[in-house]
């Protein structure tokens, strides 16, 4: 019999693209005034390092998904090379991210929100929170409605931020000139607060580049079109971090972003010459958005997560049940809207800031170790394929290197929020373990 | 649930094909395939390729069991073994089949291995058959084929030639003699008219038991 429960495959290079772009830019906007705050005159050689850092992911995740035309991702990967019970311990510890993206997402979302109209004389009275469950109930009924017309939301928010108010900021600035003389610039003397805290968030600076796996189940040719988006990706991503790192560091002062580093990108904006009014008002909207879509892949990415591990019997079915006429997972989408406002309720951005990207580090580099044994396991084809050194591809052989010091760096400095992460990974056990013994009995 | 189908290809456009009909009704595809430069026209497609050294001198069941470990059976619901190779698909077949999967479709040649296969539970789609009969209808020569159709009823698809023993006789004649239902497809027009005569370059198509049709064909 004809089934018609399997998801649609609808989204193009640019969709997978800009879904997964602004995921991980967004990381980088939420995280570059902190990073800032903590780097002082090595802001320019930390931001290096974490676009090192993201390339390293990337390629990673764009050569082992070359390989894989379902959805699942990191799962896929790691229960390929090592067996399904480490599949699911990766697969378990980014869900938490995608998760937290939702809440930091729609959160920052409202952070700026009340800035931009403050600007205007007007104060809103509801706390960030309510603001942001408001904006979550949204985001879940559009990706309940279907991923295609998520990926045209992402197409709409990126086409603001590559096109129009990235170009503007870049355009006046280089106008007015800009002291190119890395890595200090104008910030020369600014002693660091703390340079391995400013390291150990710059590692995490862009994280969310996993979507791009979640996302070739519903892609038309996944096995070209990952590793193009993911150079796509990279290229976007490195120009405009590394550009508004060097425009920070020109135009801002270091004690004026030091004071509100969650607004680092309006104040960006406040001080590009001739048109600062016109492009605060753009980088709100701008940032607003982004968020928005990053929570929007979120939702996008855990659900088809969640559909991923219950289809493979590690989860219960109900997860992957798809909705008749939306044809989406629906369960899988109501649990990630009720987590986002467990998340949410605090209204604290500092406190999602500490236990974010953890285990997404963790995840990556279980992703590198399993594209160095790819080849070892067995002889699936790909549409791209990295030098080899000793048979081990060297994607892999960087991307350990590198996840490894930012996972030491992230453990030695946040390693008070490691209990948030344990107690993740403890009911991700029970909840698998009882849904087995269920399933058995 | 996942539905999985395993392709061998046969480095034809057909094996393209299939993988296209099966993607658009909901299967993962795992394609085997046996070059890098073969598996390249794939990728546009969202499927597993599995690269593997297909050559005959390498391939024994050892080697090929190896070759394809990275694949999880469980989820394979139906298998195409297309290739020219008869022996792999044959053999590729009986290892498909031992790992449960459910349905397992070959080519093959010859009746030796054709029946083997059936032993075995396996759908076979008998290519020296399909020729000789396709060769038989462009020639217009003689031919009769019996296939099997549900329990003891059987379907007699026969030429007849210029010295065929039954020119001349009727459908009421043939279906009365030997307890089988009749039809006579003339120059493209389907007759079952009982007075009709038969004649040389009809296709008389008969239903009836194996021993009814086996007694006709003799007397043929």
């Amino acid at each position: 019999m004809l089934r018609r429960d399997w998801l649609r495959r609808d989204l193009n290079t640019l969709d997978i693209t800009v879904l997964a772009r602004n995921d991980a830019q967004s990381t980088y906007y939420l995280l570059i005034g902190f990073i800032a705050l903590y780097a002082g005159e090595y802001l320019f050689l930390v931001a290096l390092y974490a676009i090192a850092l993201m390339v390293a992911i990337a390629l990673s995740y764009g050569e082992m998904g070359s390989h894989f035309p379902e959805t699942g991702g990191s799962y896929l990967y790691v229960k390929y090379s090592f067996g399904p019970l480490v599949g699911y311990v990766s697969a378990w510890l980014i869900a938490l991210d995608q998760l937290i993206m939702v809440s930091y997402g729609t959160l920052d979302s409202a952070i700026y929100l009340k800035a931009a109209l403050s600007m205007y004389s007007v104060d809103l009275r509801v706390p960030p929170s309510i603001i942001a469950a408001l904006l979550s109930t949204a985001l879940f009924i559009i990706t309940l409605l279907g991923v295609r017309e998520s990926a045209r939301v992402a197409l709409a928010i990126a086409t603001l931020d590559l096109l129009i108010v990235f170009p503007l900021i870049l355009f006046f600035n280089v106008l007015a000139g800009l002291n190119l003389e890395p890595p200090s610039f104008e910030w020369e003397g600014k002693e660091p607060v703390s340079l391995l805290l400013a390291l150990a968030l710059a590692s995490r600076g862009f994280t969310g580049i996993d979507s791009i796996g979640q996302l070739a189940g519903e892609a038309r040719s996944p096995l070209v079109q990952v590793p193009r988006a993911t150079f796509a990706l990279i290229i976007a991503m490195s120009v405009v971090s590394l550009s508004l790192t060097v425009i920070l560091m020109n135009r801002v002062p270091y004690e004026v972003v030091s004071a509100n580093p969650e607004l680092a990108l309006l104040i960006i904006a406040e001080n590009t010459p001739y048109v600062g009014g016109v492009a605060m008002v753009l980088v709100a909207v701008n940032i607003i958005l982004i968020m928005l879509s990053a929570a929007l892949t979120g939702y996008i990415s855990f659900s088809r997560l969640m559909y991923m591990l219950s289809e493979e019997r590690l989860l219960p079915g109900k997860l992957a049940v798809v909705h008749s006429r939306f044809r989406t997972p629906y369960v899988a989408l109501i649990i990630a809207y009720i987590v986002s406002l467990l998340f949410i309720a605090p209204g604290e951005l500092g406190f999602i800031v500490e236990v974010y990207a953890i285990a997404s580090l963790i995840n990556y580099l279980l992703v590198s170790a399993s594209l160095g044994f790819l080849e070892r396991r067995g002889k699936l084809h790909g549409g791209f394929k990295s030098p080899r050194v000793s048979g081990v591809p060297v994607t892999a052989i960087a991307g350990v290197m590198l996840i490894s010091v930012g996972i030491t760096l992230s453990i030695i400095e946040r390693y008070h929020a490691l209990w948030v992460l344990g107690l993740w990974l403890l009911l991700g056990s029970l909840l698998h373990f009882y849904y087995r013994f269920f399933k058995l009995c | 649930m996942k539905r999985g189908a395993l392709i061998l290809d046969d480095l034809t456009d057909a094996t393209i094909n299939l993988v296209n009909i099966l993607i658009n009704n909901g299967f993962l595809v795992h394609l085997l395939t046996s070059s890098e430069r073969r598996a390249d026209m794939f990728l546009v497609e969202p499927t597993y390729i599995h690269v593997l050294d297909l050559s005959d001198a390498n391939t024994n069941l050892l080697s090929l069991a190896n070759a394809i470990s990275d694949i999880n059976f469980d989820d394979i619901e139906v298998a195409l073994l297309l290739s020219p190779n008869d022996e792999l698909n044959l053999m590729l077949a009986r290892m498909l089949r031992e790992k449960g999967v459910p349905r397992v479709i070959v080519t093959l040649r010859g009746s030796k291995r054709v029946e083997e296969a059936r032993n075995l539970g396996i759908t076979v789609i008998d290519v020296t058959h399909y020729i000789i009969g396709r060769v038989q209808r462009l020639l217009s020569l003689k031919f009769s084929k019996i296939t099997p159709i549900s329990g003891d009823i059987y379907m007699l698809e026969m030429l007849i030639t210029g010295d065929s023993r039954i020119l001349g006789a009727t459908i009421r004649d043939l279906e009365r003699d030997y307890n089988v239902d009749m039809v006579v497809i003339r120059e493209g027009r389907l007759i079952r008219d009982p007075d009709v005569e038969l004649q040389a370059n009809d296709h008389l198509i008969a239903v009836g038991s194996m021993t009814s049709l086996s007694e006709l064909l003799k007397n043929a």
